[in-house]
């Protein structure tokens, strides 16, 4: 066997070698991002359901309901006082003839 | 009241009609606002020269002087006189530009002001002046009024409001723009950031050195609200109350339970009749007269109590608990 044969084979050993590798570490790579995901698609899930609980009695403050869609939900809400809703001083007033 | 405005606000006061007038515009031209206020200001003054009963020089007291006869008037004239006789029609004769007569017989013969200064005794008796609306007879080609002899006019709220309107289709096209005639109210757009101009309705247990109670604020733009009362204007002839509110049907000072009314409109004319003809006609007849019309409206009753229209109630801003 000749120098100049074996040099093919030798980069063909390379490439396998980088492909087994590369292989591994994306393997490995996307092992942990699936560990990082599967906590935050479990507390999705909880704040689905919880937000899909509520149903208000006829006799509660005023409920405001969303526009239908796959996911349900309902969302109370308490009405304003009135002493912190915003007031504007009046400009004058109208009354009577002095 | 609240002076802090934006510096965009201009406001001009002055005295004319018998009342206090205040004139605000917004624009970012402050000479171009003075000068505009300045033109409002004449405009009222050559309107209270025109049609003041208290003038004897001025054009409505010289048609009063010539009844019996057909009178050619100014178009100023003529417009403010159609218009009243107009809202007697819409009214149905509650609010009545006739009763001058009945007015000085019951003492209103110099203004307010001068009032107390007179010896009214012995007023309020003789014959009767009910409203005659219906008599006065127009020539629209010529302009050309006819009063039956004797009958004379008092314009009294229904100019103020006009001139008021005129003031605010003046000041329109410069920008956003409220004109307060001594408490009747005509808005023109409401101001930059606000839905309308803020406005209070008084209330009428507040005597004149007092610090000003509000019944409710709201916003007002491009329309009109006035308040009629006889919580204020009012006197005694020889014990006996009396007040400038005449009940056309009897010629004399009217008996309502009523004790003042707030009437939103698209116009002065038509807030400055409502209100009378409510006011004279009576909690009763004059709410349900505005139910019918659709008019928001504010009664205070003289036992206390207060009277809205579902129209008027949409539009209040409650006073803070």
């Amino acid at each position: 066997m000749t120098r100049q044969s074996s040099r093919p084979k030798q980069r063909l050993v390379i490439l396998k070698m980088a492909l087994v590798t590369g292989s591994l570490i994306a393997t490995l790579a996307g092992a942990r991002l699936l560990e990082q995901q599967e906590p935050l698609e479990a507390a999705a899930a909880v704040s689905v359901n919880q937000s899909a609980l509520v149903l208000t009695p006829a006799n509660e403050p005023a409920v405001m309901q969303l526009p239908p869609s796959n996911r349900r939900t309902q969302v109370q809400l308490q009405p304003i006082p009135q002493v912190v809703q915003p007031r504007v001083n009046p400009v004058t007033r109208t009354r009577s003839s002095r | 009241m609240n002076d802090a405005f934006p510096d965009s606000w201009h406001k001009n006061s002055f005295h004319a009609m018998g009342s206090e007038m205040a004139v605000w515009l917004e624009t970012s031209d402050p000479d171009a606002a003075a000068a505009a206020l300045a033109q409002v200001k004449a405009l009222f003054e050559r309107n209270e020269q025109a049609l003041s009963r208290f003038r004897s020089d001025s054009e409505l007291s010289r048609l009063n002087a010539c009844s019996g006869q057909w009178i050619a008037v100014s178009d100023l004239l003529w417009q403010v006189l159609t218009l009243a006789l107009e809202m007697a029609a819409v009214t149905g004769g509650f609010f009545d530009p006739t009763l001058l007569n009945a007015l000085e017989q019951y003492g209103y013969k110099v203004t307010y002001e001068e009032l107390t200064f007179i010896d009214l005794s012995g007023l309020g008796s003789g014959p009767s002046y009910p409203g005659q609306w219906t008599a006065v007879k127009l020539n629209q080609a010529r302009h050309e009024v006819f009063l039956p002899a004797g009958l004379r006019i008092d314009l009294g709220g229904i100019a103020k409001g006009f001139t008021a309107q005129q003031a605010v289709n003046l000041l329109r096209d410069m920008g956003p723009c409220l004109v307060d005639a001594g408490g009747d109210l005509v808005a023109g757009d409401a101001p930059v950031g606000f839905p309308g101009w803020s406005i209070a309705v008084s209330s009428p247990w507040t005597n004149e050195n007092q610090e000003p109670a509000d019944l409710c604020t709201l916003w007002l733009s491009n329309e009109a609200v006035t308040t009629s009362g006889i919580d204020y204007r009012r006197w005694q002839i020889d014990g006996r109350p009396a007040h400038h509110l005449i009940d056309p049907l009897s010629g004399s000072p009217a008996l309502t339970d009523g004790l003042t009314m707030t009437v939103l409109a698209e116009d002065a004319a038509q807030a400055e009749a409502w209100a009378t003809a409510a006011l004279v006609a009576g909690s009763d007849a004059g709410m349900e007269a505005l139910l019918e019309a659709d008019l928001a409206g504010l009664m205070v009753t003289q036992d206390g109590g207060i009277l809205v229209t579902p129209p008027m109630h949409e539009r209040l801003q409650l006073q803070p608990v």
